[in-house]
């Protein structure tokens, strides 16, 4: 402030202290995000007017939310928790069960820190709200089961090269002489972490539209987490370190092995794109780590590693010997042998970002390997079996029921006297809709077979098939929830709406409700 | 008469929990409606709002208490969802708080530790999710667990001050401190009056921003308000106290000019040097008053 306060208040501030006990960190948390009873907010802010301690945790929690999170959530992961990804089928059970089962929950959280999290509000809107699904089913299958997972489908694709690629792009790096980028390197290595959390968000639909059985490695790792969980803490320490090679440039896609001396139990890693690995939750003692890679010999290096520590353990590997072979293997995706569906996956931020003129919503699943455009009713085969969908996969027409919406009568809506939600369907007399909410409802607008209606507390009830059932939408701002009553809504087509709230705040979405943007 | 409200609560609840009971998730955990109600019950009976138990359960963040109770009861699969949808928050909160990677997985883990509650013998399971009643966002509960569990580190730490920076400071020899001025009488009985006139939050935002220097940013922040209307807040409330405070002692017998010397802001002879933390550059020489043998 310009003036300041004079100095005997301030001293009396300072001087102040709370009378009553510290709020619980339930109240604390309920304040900052404003959802309290108006009884249990004046509590709050009379203590937090005296209580030194309790603004300096409101200062602290406040200053990390959500929002903020989000794209930091990769980089301040622990780097283990960034690189170790193995197909299930591929892990060996030498290290016993928490080999795998911290990674493979980290792996999860990954997905989840990025984009469960994101989700978890359409979710709870609308179970499909937020996912676009489309199958192409073989000519022989009709798939009709609800999916969340936005499936087209892909022939088996041909393996990345990418990985085999790394090693030979920091090898040229050395021969240019080119030094270690670190701020390039970190980018890359952000990138990969984005990458790698789109792909395990994949993993964490498919495995709760699959059921526990879809990846056993992973599911079976999640009842053992908790109980790894204590084991970390304290008393295990890492060691971290940059594979590089004699010319100091750093080495991408290394073989990593690390050894108990003591032991012998052994773990292996990969190096990222800037050279580095990482091992964490190891039992403090002696360790040795190796590391190969294409074209260098091998070399050693041992690590003694302290509880709460990171030791490094940097690794030089030697030119290999003259005569080697190069060996390039591919793996084709798994494929799905039960029946003939194959499917890819589009998530939001792709269905959302991707470039796509005119916003047409058969443009993603074009994108998809195999999948042509129907032209003029016939697709490039000559097949006329797509003309509803105009399109095609691998030559098969696509299945469109999952894009279809079921013809519905027409239904008159309208909100009582006593702010009742009422539906009237040709030839029948007004009935109650939504009858078990407590909710005193203001406002229905309707836009095809969608239906929204909005009442007190910023209650707001959206049905896509004309009032049969409803999902409740949580109107929420960086974890503050409307409060205010929604006194109207508005469609200006299926995509674009808005909502006003009582307190003249506006909501706007432009994704047909599925996500809803305070103004 | 005592039970009237009590089964008018319980009536809230059980309504309630039948009409979303499908949106609580509690089926996935296999709680039934009954189990629903019981939790919700036990929710309010420990937030002690059960007269308010309908505008309570209004607000209630159903889902994440039911997702923390059942942790609570020990549910592999409410765990599962936890750990997938927490536990890099977790992380991340905490060190965007230490502000140092080891710190910040010390805070972390030791919070693992607690929530997921495993007792000294490990066969008594108390898991500090059980004082989530769901007022806020789990995730929000689990910043500010972590941050009151940082500053709790905190004061643990300033506590064990060295001797050496004890001497540095004077508290060891403290210098008697009777000769120092205080308050006149009737600036401090003034300034008390007004102050305890000031409504809490306006305390707060004076305690906020003079004391512990948030910036107006943080304070609209916590506040769900935009900056602008932190700032002409406090402007006002400032601008009401000086006045106030001045008129206060203009009638207990000052002049104009006194009580505005009375009020003056910081007077620089109070303000508390810390000299050796300023100056300090390098800790790893010995100091140099420090004498040998």
């Amino acid at each position: 402030m310009k003036q300041g306060i004079p100095k005997s208040v301030q001293d009396l501030l300072a001087r102040q202290t709370p009378g009553d006990e510290h709020p619980s960190a339930d109240l604390l948390n309920g304040y900052m995000e404003q959802s309290l009873m108006p009884s249990e907010t004046a509590q709050v802010t009379n203590h937090l007017a005296a209580c030194k301690d309790c603004r300096e945790i409101v200062f602290l929690a406040s200053g990390v939310k959500e929002e903020e999170l989000v794209p930091a959530v990769a980089a301040a992961m622990p780097a283990q928790d960034r690189h170790v990804v193995a197909p299930a089928g591929q892990r060996k059970s030498k290290w016993g069960w928490w080999k795998w089962a911290v990674p493979a929950v980290a792996v999860i959280v990954a997905a989840a820190g990025v984009l469960v999290e994101q989700h978890r509000i359409p979710e709870r809107a609308s179970p499909a709200s937020n996912t676009l699904a489309l199958n192409y089913p073989a000519p022989s299958t009709a798939t009709t089961n609800r999916e969340k997972a936005l499936i087209v489908e892909p022939p088996a694709r041909p393996a990345t090269k990418a990985s085999q690629a790394a090693p030979t792009e920091s090898k040229k790096h050395a021969a240019a002489g080119a030094s270690r980028n670190v701020e390039q390197a970190r980018q890359i290595e952000q990138q990969q972490a984005r990458q790698r959390s789109m792909e395990l968000a994949q993993l964490s639909s498919s495995l709760e539209k699959s059921g526990p059985n879809a990846v056993p490695g992973a599911v079976a790792a999640m009842p053992a987490a908790p109980r790894a969980i204590p084991a970390q803490s304290l008393v295990s320490g890492d060691v971290t370190g940059t594979v590089t090679d004699p010319s100091g440039a750093v080495v991408a896609n290394a073989t990593v092995t690390l050894r108990n001396n003591r032991t012998g139990q052994t773990r292996t890693t990969t190096s990222n794109n800037s050279g580095a690995y990482r091992f964490s939750l190891l039992q403090p003692g002696s360790y040795t780590v190796s590391a190969t890679a294409g074209g260098f010999g091998k070399a050693e290096t041992t690590a003694m590693i302290s509880s709460g520590q990171a030791t490094v353990g940097d690794v030089k590997l030697a030119v290999g010997s003259s005569s080697q072979t190069v060996e390039v293997t591919s793996a084709a995706p798994l494929i799905q042998a039960n029946n003939a569906d194959l499917a890819t996956n589009f998530d939001q931020n792709v269905v959302r970002n991707a470039p796509n003129g005119g916003n047409d919503l058969t443009y993603a699943p074009k994108t998809a390997p195999g999948v042509n455009s129907a032209v003029g009713g016939k697709d490039q085969t000559g097949s006329t079996a797509s003309l509803k969908s105009g399109l095609v996969s691998s030559g098969q027409p696509a299945a469109v029921s999952k894009l279809a919406k079921a013809e519905l009568p027409h239904a008159h809506w309208r909100i009582s006297a006593d702010g009742q939600l009422e539906r009237a369907l040709p030839g029948t007399a007004w009935t109650r809709v939504l009858a078990d909410q407590p909710t005193v409802f203001r406002t229905v607008a309707t836009i095809g077979s969608n239906v929204w209606a909005g009442g007190n507390g910023g209650a707001l009830f959206h049905s896509t098939d004309q009032g049969e059932n409803w999902n409740r939408i949580a109107l929420s701002a960086s974890g503050r929830p409307e409060r205010s009553a929604v006194v109207s809504i508005h469609f200006d087509n299926a995509v674009q709406g808005s909502i006003k709230t009582q307190s003249g705040v506006i909501w706007i979405t432009s994704d047909g409700g599925q996500t809803w943007t305070k103004q | 008469m005592a039970s009237a409200p009590s089964s008018q609560a319980s009536a809230a609840v059980q309504a309630f929990a039948a009409a979303h009971y499908a949106e609580s998730g509690a089926e996935r955990f296999g709680i039934d409606v009954a189990g629903l109600v019981a939790l919700l019950a036990a929710v309010l009976a420990q937030r002690g709002s059960t007269d308010e138990a309908e505008a309570a359960l209004q607000t209630l963040r159903l889902e994440e208490v039911v997702l923390a109770r059942a942790c609570v009861a020990g549910n592999e699969r409410a765990w599962d969802l936890f750990l997938t949808r927490y536990r890099s928050a977790m992380y991340d909160a905490a060190y965007r708080i230490a502000h140092d990677e080891t710190s910040a997985r010390s805070l972390a883990d030791s919070l693992y530790a607690e929530l997921y509650g495993l007792s000294k013998d490990g066969e008594v399971r108390a898991s500090k999710l059980r004082y989530y009643l769901g007022r806020g966002s789990l995730a929000g509960w689990l910043r500010t667990v972590i941050a009151q569990e940082y500053v709790n580190q905190y004061r643990k730490t300033k506590r064990e001050t060295s001797l050496e920076s004890a001497v540095e400071d004077g508290q060891q020899f403290a210098a008697d401190n009777s000769e120092t001025p205080l308050l006149d009488g009737r600036v401090e009985s003034a300034t008390a009056a007004e102050l305890a006139a000031v409504e809490p939050e306006e305390r707060f935002l004076l305690a906020a921003y003079f004391l512990d220097h948030w910036t107006l940013l943080e304070i609209s922040k916590v506040l769900g308000v935009h900056e602008s209307t932190v700032s002409r807040k406090l402007e006002r409330v400032t601008a009401g106290l000086r006045k106030r405070i001045r008129k206060r002692l203009i009638e207990a017998g000052m002049s104009a000019r006194q009580a505005d010397e009375a009020m003056q802001d910081v007077d620089v002879r109070d303000l508390q040097v810390k000299v050796r933390e300023t100056l300090e550059q390098d800790r790893s020489g010995l100091p140099f008053y420090k004498e040998e043998g």
